[in-house]
Formats: structure tokens, C-alpha cells, sequence
């Protein structure tokens, strides 16, 4: 059995890996950034962004079911031809990249506010992607149940936040819906980053057992995140209001520093130390369908899996780098977040459109 | 006289010696087969047609005498046969290199002039011990033997534990110079066949001069050799192994040691106390949540002493920090080194007191964990946190029931001491997410070791970080592949009610 063991997927290994996937470090700023344009109704925006995905995930299932065996790669390259259909496997590398780089970075920017003042940036940045490398270069059925794993184990963190519901009034939340159906439409994209993650799915497709299993269970990975991120929408816009969430950097930390829990000094610090947790499991999930499309689209064999896992991360830790100042970052994760929907949204359909239209199926 | 379905190949290359019929011929290259220069070897001529060979320091002289020498006679008259010589076993061999082996392992040898075949008694005699309780595996309740290092002794432990038609034994021989016997141990109906041809190839593959113990087969068939933690289950208590095997596992047995394998193991078996099965429910549970976290404390406090001292020390009580901020101010090295230099000396104590005899063992955990502990708190080396600390870390570790298993997680914690000194609590959390990966990616013969926790099995939590009633647990965990689902329990629940 060493090493002999094809590696297969159940629905329920997909559905953690789509959360670790889009629960990142984002979620620690969906609050404020959705705030920014829709103010107190941000959670309303927030419920609403959860469309994205779950339209992605119809897209993804409707074009991979065409192709049941086949990964990325290997489906832009029979649908667009050879060289555009490289182009597009290694534009989606790249987006993997970005993202994972941005989540690293992200939590780099929140390490050396709460936790590690004087460490330099490029220094966590370094530990993240090593720490990260080790993780994507396992095998996909190995990070699922890591991913599994340490999801039960951050559950807590979800009570310490909803312990904060003590400082709630309702009344911040009213009137709903003042903010204008625009703004509340234009305040989704706050929401992006914490929503994309569904692409996954284009390279994961063929690794999942039960193919019909697919769509339920990706639907009820959304639903969960889209419960977890309103209900944390609400309580910070309960908490603060809508005119000062919009101010924070770090909505969720603010949060937890409106209440004292006993024995827990500094409930943020440990809060801000599990948060590292949710920057590396995104990082891997993502760079994992990377590596996986790149060794497809250059024809790569498992091999030289470490030359691939170390070319990645050395491109990730460049990339986590680029961003000069925390502004920067924020930036970059909103071009990371209309990336995403692109490549959830944009690629599936333009993929399956032509697959349809040129009658292509797959073995 | 023993079936050995595995090592055809090696067989081969050896040259056969076929008797010749010719008694001295034959006996002349019995001798130079059994090599050294004879001593210890019995040749007992009894006339010029019989004679019986053996080493007398591995056979039973009783046995030689009262069952095979004592109807010899009878033998020579003709009133009864070679094979009807009231022994264990009989076999008839036509090559005498392989009457030489079973000779080495203290059968005897019966040549008889003009019969083209050496007849192999089973007169085994080797020294034994008594099956008593194992000192690493020491139970308050449940069965107190252990298995010796005598492999027939051993197998009858276990046949006494589950005395089924479906306990199936595959008798095997290692090693190419040194032959050792050994044994595949499985419930037919149970176990996975899969599983067990995969156990059959794995064991079939070893190669070596000699195979001495099971920790040399355990490193030659385990999936992941260059990780820290075991991935068969180590163990000396026949009641245990017989468990296992109910619930679909596979026991590997060797003769001349009392450690017996059993694969596939999961991290969490290696929790598994046997008295949780038979305490109070309460108190099995109490005990079996004790232990992980004992894991985790065993595992993370000396790192988290080092990364709140060197970091965050905001996170510290007030009047501690400044008993802690007292003590740095005069204290000689940094916290790493503080906590490095204890933990060494945590591992020398336990060491010698390893092997050291028992009373002298316990003076020296007396001497170093009192005595020692005092003086170097006085001598102002390290602080009293830093003892305190070490020490419960120590104490945590051995709450784990599985030595091999304390030991592996032991170790884990000084990469996780080394990046807390870098990188603080961030360093803990990403060594504490990499052991996990770590596990989570290994198998132990195609088996997740981290399962029923990853991935998640609900059926199977009633066995692993709490402990159910046995009667509850009616099925077979859904981790170990097995071929009989349902478990006859003894008694539904309310037997005992009206």
C-alpha cells in the first residue's frame, strides 16, 4: 500500500477545503471594508456576496461534470487549444499565487501590529511560506483532514467573538436598508476576499468520489461561511455602529476588545495567534490546486513535486513582499478579491460556453 | 516442521544437502551443516543403523530422554514407526541443511542408515520466564500477564484470549544467516484481507543477516521511517493484542522477544489506557481526556513558557511578571537556554533511571528531581518558574501509555521550543499546525493515523478521545478496515434493570 494509494476526496473533505479556502485572514477586515460603502447595512452585504460563490460553484460543476477526469489544465487545453489554454492554467497559477501571497502578508501586517512588533515583516512573511510549502506539498487527502481538523479546533474562536453580543444594541443596525440598495450592492466587493475560493473546485474536481455530492456540499461550505461572516457582520455593526466600523482596521480584534473574559487577559492575542492558522490553510489549499495545475499545464511529473513546491513558494514570499505599506495590502486584496470572482465566475463560463458550443466532453 | 509461505526466494539460493542413506556420510555432513567445531552438539548412536543429533543447550533433556530416546527401542524392533515417536511435532526432511537448521533451534534429529530421509522432533527446550506483567505496561485492572520471549508460549497467551477456529496463525521464519521464527497473527472473519496481504508482502520483503526484534521489523514495513511517532502499535500485554485483533488488526509475532506488533496503528490507540475499558464510565473518560491533555500540555508548555517570557509578557498575571522579571534581571542566560538546560536534564534523569536497577532508578528521580531542582534554583542558574514548568511538561509526558508514543511526542517539543524562542506564540502555532500536518498526512498501512479525528469519524469517537460503555460500542471502528461490522455485545443496555 506504500505509496501505492490513489489519492481520492469525499464531498465532506471538499467542503473543509472550500472553507479553509475562503476563510482567510480577509475575514478579519469583511466588517469595515463592506462598511466603507454600505454602512450599517454592511451585513447586508455581506449576505449577499455569498451569491458569488454559489453561482461560481453551479459554473465550476456544470463545466467539470463535462469533464469528469480531468483538472484545469488539462480542460483549457482542450477547449481553447494548447498555448491559450496554458495561458489561462498559468493565469490562474498566478491568482492562486497572489491570493495566497496576500493572505500571508495580510497576516504579516496583523502579526507585527498585535503580536510581534519588532519582527520584520519579510521575516514572518519567510516562516508563513515555509510553513505553508510544507503543508501544499502533502498530498490533497492529507490537507483535507488537516483542514478538517483544525477547523474543529478554531471553533472556539467563533464563541469568543459572539461572546462580544453582550455590548450589541440592535438599534445601530436600524433603519435597514438606508444606506441605499447601491451602496449596499457596491459593498459587496468589501466582501470579495473573503468569498472567492470556489475555484478550487476546477482543479479539484476530479479527485472528489461522489461527483453528485459536489454541489451540496460546496453549497452548505457557503452557507456556513455566509452565516459565519453576517452573523459577525451584525454583531461589529451592533457593537460599534455603522459610521465607526467603517474607521477600524482589524474590525473582528476591536471587537473582542470591547469585553474582558475571565482568566484570558487579551483575548485578541490568542484570537490574532489562531488567525496565523487561517492564513496558512488558505495559502496551502490554493497553492495546492497551483501546483497541481502547473505540473498539468507544463507537464510536470510528481518527481520533481519539491522543485515545483519550492518554485512556488519562492514566488509567493516575492510576491507577499511587493506591497510597501499596510494601505498597499488592502489594495492588493481587493484586486485579489475581483481576481477571484473572475476566475469563479469569468473562466468557468467562458470554458464552458465553448465546451458546449464545440460539443467537447471528456473521457 | 514449520510453514514458511515467506521465504521461498531465499530458500532457493541456499544448496540443499540430500541424504544419502549412508549413516556416517550423513552424519559427517550434518555436522559440518550445524558448523562450529561440534561442541554442544549430542550425537547418541543407538546401534550402527539410528542415531539422534542435538545441541543439548536448546533442547528439553526430558524431552529428548523420556519421549524420543525411551521409544527408541521400540523404534528398533519395528513396533513402531519414525512418526508415531510420542513428540510435539515430527517432520521427515530429504536435505540436511535444513535438518541443520531445525536442529539450531533445538529440535532433534533422528538419521537412520539406509533411509533416504532425517526425521525432526520437536524437543525445544529453551530457558523461559514466567508471563508476568509487563513494567511499561502496568494496569490496575484487567489480566496482568505479558508475553515472554518464547514465540509458543506467546501464541497460547493469545489463543487463551481468543480461543475462535477463526484465529488464523501464519507461522514465517527471517533473516538469511540467523533464522528466527515468527508469526502473523489475525482473525480470519475480521480482519481486512487486504490489510493482511499487505502485512504478508511487507514482512515477506525484509531482508537481513538476522531479524532480532520487532522494532527491526517494525522499521521495515512501516510506511513513514523518518517520522518521530510509531505507527504500530507496541505492546507486551496478550489482552490488548486480542483486542485489537477483534476489531480487524493484524499481530505480528517473534520469537525471542516479548514486544508484539500491531498494525495498522492510528495516533489515537496510543492513548488508550486498558483500565479505561473497565473503570467507571466517569472515570475511564476522566482518565482518557487526562491523557490528551497531558499531550498537549507535554507538548506546548515549556515553548509557551519561553515565548511569554521572551514576548508577550503582557499576557502574564501582573505579580508573576514581576517574580519573573525579578529572576531575569539576575539570570545568567537567556529563557531558551534556561528551558534547553532543564529539559536536558529531565532526559538524563529519565534515562539513567531507565537503566538503572528499580531502587536505584527512584533514588536518582529523588536526587535529581528534589535535590538537584533545589540547587540550581539556588545557584541562581535558572529560575523557579522555568523547574516548575519543566518538570510538569516532564510529568505530562508520562501520562502517555504507549512508551514509544511518549517518546516520539517528547520530541516534538523542542522544534516548538526553538521557534517560540524566534517567533513567539506565532512560532508555537505554526509548529503546533505543522505537527498536525505532519500527522494527518501519514498512513500506517493505508490507514490515516489521525483518524476517527482526521478525518472525522463520528462512529469511531466512542473509542478515542472519550471512551464509550463497551456494550455500546456495537460495531467495529469504521477507521480499521474489517470485513465483520457488528460486534456481539454482551448485553444491551438496562440488562442489569428490571
Amino acid at each position: 500500500m506504500r505509496g501505492s494509494q490513489s489519492i481520492v476526496l469525499t464531498s465532506k473533505n471538499f467542503a473543509f477545503l472550500l472553507i479553509a479556502a475562503m476563510q482567510e485572514v480577509g475575514i478579519l477586515q469583511i466588517t469595515c471594508r463592506t462598511a466603507r460603502y454600505a454602512g450599517h447595512d454592511a451585513w447586508i452585504s455581506v449576505l449577499l456576496a455569498a451569491v458569488f460563490p454559489l453561482a461560481g460553484l453551479f459554473l465550476i460543476n456544470g463545466l467539470c461534470s463535462r469533464f469528469p477526469r480531468d483538472s484545469l489544465a488539462r480542460i483549457s487545453d482542450r477547449v481553447l487549444g494548447p498555448v491559450p489554454g496554458k495561458a489561462v492554467s498559468f493565469a490562474y497559477v498566478a491568482y492562486t499565487m497572489f491570493n495566497a501571497a496576500m493572505a500571508i502578508r495580510l497576516f504579516t501586517e496583523l502579526a507585527n501590529s498585535f503580536l510581534l512588533a519588532k519582527t520584520p515583516g519579510w521575516v514572518l512573511a519567510l516562516l508563513l511560506t515555509l510553513g505553508a510549502a510544507y503543508i501544499f506539498s502533502r498530498d490533497i487527502a492529507s490537507i483535507a483532514w488537516m483542514t478538517e481538523f483544525t477547523y474543529y479546533l478554531i471553533q472556539p474562536l467563533w464563541i469568543v467573538l459572539l461572546a462580544a453580543l453582550s455590548r450589541a444594541d440592535y438599534r445601530n443596525l436600524l433603519p435597514v436598508g438606508d444606506n441605499g440598495l447601491s451602496n449596499i450592492l457596491l459593498g459587496m466587493q468589501g466582501a470579495f476576499l473573503s468569498y472567492i475560493g470556489a475555484e478550487i473546485l476546477l482543479v479539484l474536481y476530479p479527485f472528489i468520489q461522489n461527483k453528485r455530492e459536489v454541489l451540496r456540499a460546496g453549497m452548505l461550505a457557503v452557507a456556513w461561511s455566509a452565516f459565519f461572516y453576517t452573523s459577525l457582520a451584525l454583531i461589529v455593526t451592533m457593537a460599534f455602529g455603522g459610521g465607526v466600523v467603517k474607521l477600524f482596521v482589524w474590525d473582528n480584534l476591536a471587537l473582542i476588545k470591547t469585553y474582558h473574559l475571565p482568566v484570558i487577559e487579551r483575548a485578541e492575542f490568542f484570537v490574532a495567534i489562531i488567525y496565523s492558522w487561517l492564513a496558512l490553510r488558505a495559502a496551502a489549499v490554493l497553492l495546492y490546486t497551483a501546483r497541481q495545475t502547473i505540473s498539468g499545464a507544463a507537464g510536470v511529473s510528481e518527481k520533481y513535486r519539491r522543485q515545483v513546491v519550492a518554485i512556488l513558494a519562492a514566488g509567493v514570499f516575492a510576491l507577499a513582499l511587493l506591497p510597501g505599506n499596510f494601505s498597499e495590502v488592502v489594495q492588493y486584496t481587493k484586486y485579489v478579491g475581483l481576481a477571484g470572482v473572475s476566475m469563479m465566475l469569468g473562466l468557468p463560463s467562458l470554458l464552458w460556453t465553448l465546451a458546449v458550443i464545440r460539443g467537447l466532453r471528456g473521457t | 516442521m514449520f510453514r514458511n509461505p515467506f521465504r521461498k526466494s531465499a530458500q532457493k539460493n541456499q544448496t540443499s544437502i540430500p541424504v544419502s542413506g549412508r549413516l556416517e556420510s550423513d552424519l559427517a555432513n550434518l555436522k559440518k551443516a550445524l558448523g562450529g567445531k561440534g561442541a554442544q552438539i549430542v550425537v547418541r548412536r543407538f546401534t550402527d543403523k539410528y542415531c539422534l543429533v542435538y545441541i543439548n543447550v536448546m533442547v528439553n533433556e526430558e524431552t529428548v530422554n523420556r519421549d524420543v530416546a525411551a521409544h527408541l527401542p521400540a523404534l528398533l524392533r519395528g513396533v513402531i514407526t519414525p512418526d508415531q515417536v510420542p513428540v510435539r511435532e515430527i517432520r521427515a526432511t530429504g536435505d540436511l541443511k535444513k535438518a541443520a537448521r531445525e536442529v539450531l533451534m533445538g529440535c532433534s534429529a533422528l538419521l537412520i542408515g539406509e533411509l533416504k530421509e532425517v526425521y525432526i522432533y520437536d524437543t525445544r527446550g529453551v530457558p523461559k520466564r514466567i508471563p508476568e506483567e509487563s513494567p511499561t505496561e502496568r494496569t490496575t485492572r484487567g489480566g496482568r500477564s505479558g508475553f515472554i520471549e518464547d514465540l509458543d508460549t506467546n501464541l497460547a497467551l493469545i489463543r487463551r484470549n481468543l480461543s475462535t477456529p477463526q484465529l488464523e496463525v501464519d507461522l514465517f521464519t527471517l533473516g538469511e544467516l540467523v533464522v528466527t521464527r515468527g508469526a502473523m497473527v489475525y482473525v480470519n472473519n475480521i480482519a481486512d484481507p487486504g490489510i493482511v496481504e499487505e502485512v504478508r508482502r511487507r514482512l515477506k520483503k525484509i531482508k537481513g543477516d538476522n531479524v532480532l526484534a520487532t522494532g527491526t521489523i517494525e522499521a521495515n514495513i512501516e510506511d513513514h521511517p523518518w517520522s518521530l511517532f510509531p505507527q504500530a502499535l507496541n505492546t507486551e500485554k496478550p489482552n490488548r493484542v486480542a483486542a485489537n485483533l477483534m476489531e480487524g488488526r493484524v499481530a505480528v509475532f517473534l520469537d525471542g522477544t516479548s514486544n508484539v506488533l500491531v498494525v495498522p496503528a492510528v495516533f489515537p490507540q496510543f492513548m488508550q489506557g486498558i483500565e479505561d475499558y473497565f473503570d467507571r464510565f466517569w472515570v475511564g473518560n476522566f482518565t482518557r481526556v487526562l491523557r490528551f491533555v497531558g499531550l498537549v500540555v507535554a507538548i506546548t508548555l515549556t515553548p509557551s513558557y519561553i515565548a511569554l517570557v521572551t514576548y508577550h509578557h503582557e499576557l502574564l498575571p501582573l505579580e508573576l511578571l514581576m517574580a519573573v522579571a525579578e529572576h531575569r534581571r539576575e539570570a545568567p542566560f537567556p529563557p531558551i537556554v534556561e528551558a534547553l538546560l532543564m529539559e536536558m536534564i529531565i532526559e538524563f534523569l529519565r534515562e539513567a533511571g531507565l537503566r538503572l536497577p528499580n531502587p536505584l532508578g527512584q533514588t536518582m528521580g529523588v536526587v535529581g528531581g528534589i535535590i538537584l531542582g533545589q540547587a540550581i534554583i539556588q545557584a541562581r542558574i535558572v529560575g523557579p518558574l522555568i523547574v516548575i514548568v519543566v518538570s510538569v511538561s516532564a510529568v505530562a509526558s508520562f501520562i502517555i501509555p504507549n512508551y514509544s508514543a511518549s517518546l516520539g511526542i517528547r520530541l516534538v517539543k523542542y522544534p516548538l521550543m526553538l521557534l517560540s524562542s524566534l517567533f513567539g506564540a506565532i512560532g508555537i502555532s505554526l509548529g503546533i499546525i505543522l505537527f498536525i500536518t505532519h500527522q494527518a498526512s501519514m498512513r500506517s498501512f493505508g490507514v490515516p493515523y489521525m483518524s476517527p479525528l482526521a478525518p472525522f469519524r463520528f462512529r469511531d469517537m466512542e473509542d478515542s478521545v472519550v471512551v464509550s460503555h463497551t456494550w455500546k460500542m456495537r460495531r467495529r471502528p469504521d477507521s480499521i478496515p474489517h470485513q465483520k461490522d457488528k460486534r456481539i455485545t454482551g448485553t444491551p443496555r438496562g440488562a442489569g434493570k428490571k
